[in-house]
């Protein structure tokens, strides 16, 4: 009986100690993530604390994202800053490209003619027959003309060297057949060259010279080779 | 004998505690109030000893299975959005100051009587 009751007693206390145990472990355990948490951890802060920390992250956020459209504003005014640059760095461009077309110095293609000019025994072309030539043309209203692919721009000189080489921009000589490529309104040159016994072309066939115009409705004329430089001339300021 | 597994329980236990790693916040919360649960159940089972109606069985069932139940309600508390949690932390905490009452009582009740031994007779 005795034994009995001393068994149950021992029973009983191992019980107590287990629980005890589990109990005092479990309780340090949560001592320990406690601890941890209130070192570093937002979860561990209370409710109010973590208001208040909202609400200065809110506040803060406002800022950021103000700032961050001021930003915005600007990053768009220099972009169309930029494109108005754009803009006008295209306009140049395209008043450049104009102009150098109109001096010749691109390549260049329209409708107009094509007038060769040939030698025969009985005459030979002169430098001024060619002269008159692109006068009637640049009269009719042409755009752009070459004779044997060197292009006319406003400072070319035709001059003779013998009876049988003409010299054409400073260097270039031509001599027979010659090819006059020029573009402009083709029925209005046309017209010009054909008049009746003043026009080019009778001029031409009445003192024995071979000449045939023919129109296109495509030309290409090429660009002038040479560089077109001021040495001496200054704008008027 | 019971006093001696008790400090051998709790040495072992501050041990124990210090040797797991620690757990993860969100489930510390459970454990805090299985704690208050079981802290109760030793209580109440202190209280019970007193009165001389200390039955085992039903102090083991209680430690365990009010420190689970006090945990489920707490998950049903979170899963819910209501703090069930504070419920059970109010009832455990009300009967754990029932208990030290009546602990405190007894005790007072012994002091006392020990005190009037000497003075009255």
């Amino acid at each position: 009986m005795k034994v009995k009751v001393d068994k149950q007693k021992m029973q009983m206390a191992i019980i107590i100690g287990i629980i005890t145990l589990l109990l005092v472990s479990s309780m340090f355990i949560q001592f320990k993530a406690v601890d941890k948490s209130q070192e570093s951890n937002i979860e561990s802060l209370r409710s109010d604390e973590l208001t208040t920390q909202i609400a200065t992250y809110k506040s803060r956020y406002e800022e950021t994202m103000e700032q961050y459209e001021e930003n915005q504003n600007t990053i768009s005014e220099y972009k169309s800053t930029m494109d108005e640059n754009k803009e006008s760095t295209n306009l140049l461009d395209k008043e450049l490209n104009d102009t150098e077309t109109l001096l010749g110095l691109t390549d260049v293609q329209g409708e107009g003619l094509i007038i060769t000019l040939k030698d025969t025994n009985e005459a030979t072309y002169t430098a001024s027959d060619l002269l008159t030539l692109i006068n009637e043309l640049k009269y009719a209203g042409a755009e752009a003309i070459s004779i044997n692919d060197n292009r006319v721009v406003n400072l070319t000189e035709i001059t003779a060297i013998n009876n049988s080489f003409i010299m054409m921009n400073s260097d270039s000589r031509i001599s027979s057949p010659y090819t006059v490529k020029v573009i402009g309104d083709k029925s209005y040159l046309m017209s010009t060259l054909n008049l009746k016994n003043s026009g080019f072309v009778d001029l031409m066939r009445v003192n024995n010279l071979e000449i045939t115009v023919e129109e296109s409705k495509n030309v290409v004329i090429n660009k002038y080779s040479k560089e077109i430089t001021a040495k001496k001339m200054k704008e008027v300021e | 004998m019971a006093i001696l597994t008790i400090i051998i329980g709790s040495v072992l236990g501050i041990l124990l505690g210090f040797l797991i790693p620690t757990i993860p916040y969100s489930v510390s919360k459970y454990l805090a109030i299985a704690i208050v649960a079981a802290l109760d159940s030793v209580f109440g089972g202190i209280a019970s000893s007193i009165k001389k109606n200390f039955d085992l069985k039903v102090f083991i069932s209680g430690f365990f299975v009010n420190a689970i139940i006090a945990m489920l309600l707490t998950y049903l508390g979170q899963r819910l959005n209501v703090d069930i949690y504070l419920a059970a932390i109010i009832v455990f905490v009300g009967r754990m100051f029932n208990n030290l009452g009546i602990i405190r009582r007894y005790y007072l009740d012994k002091i006392s009587k020990n005190f009037g031994k000497g003075k009255h007779k």
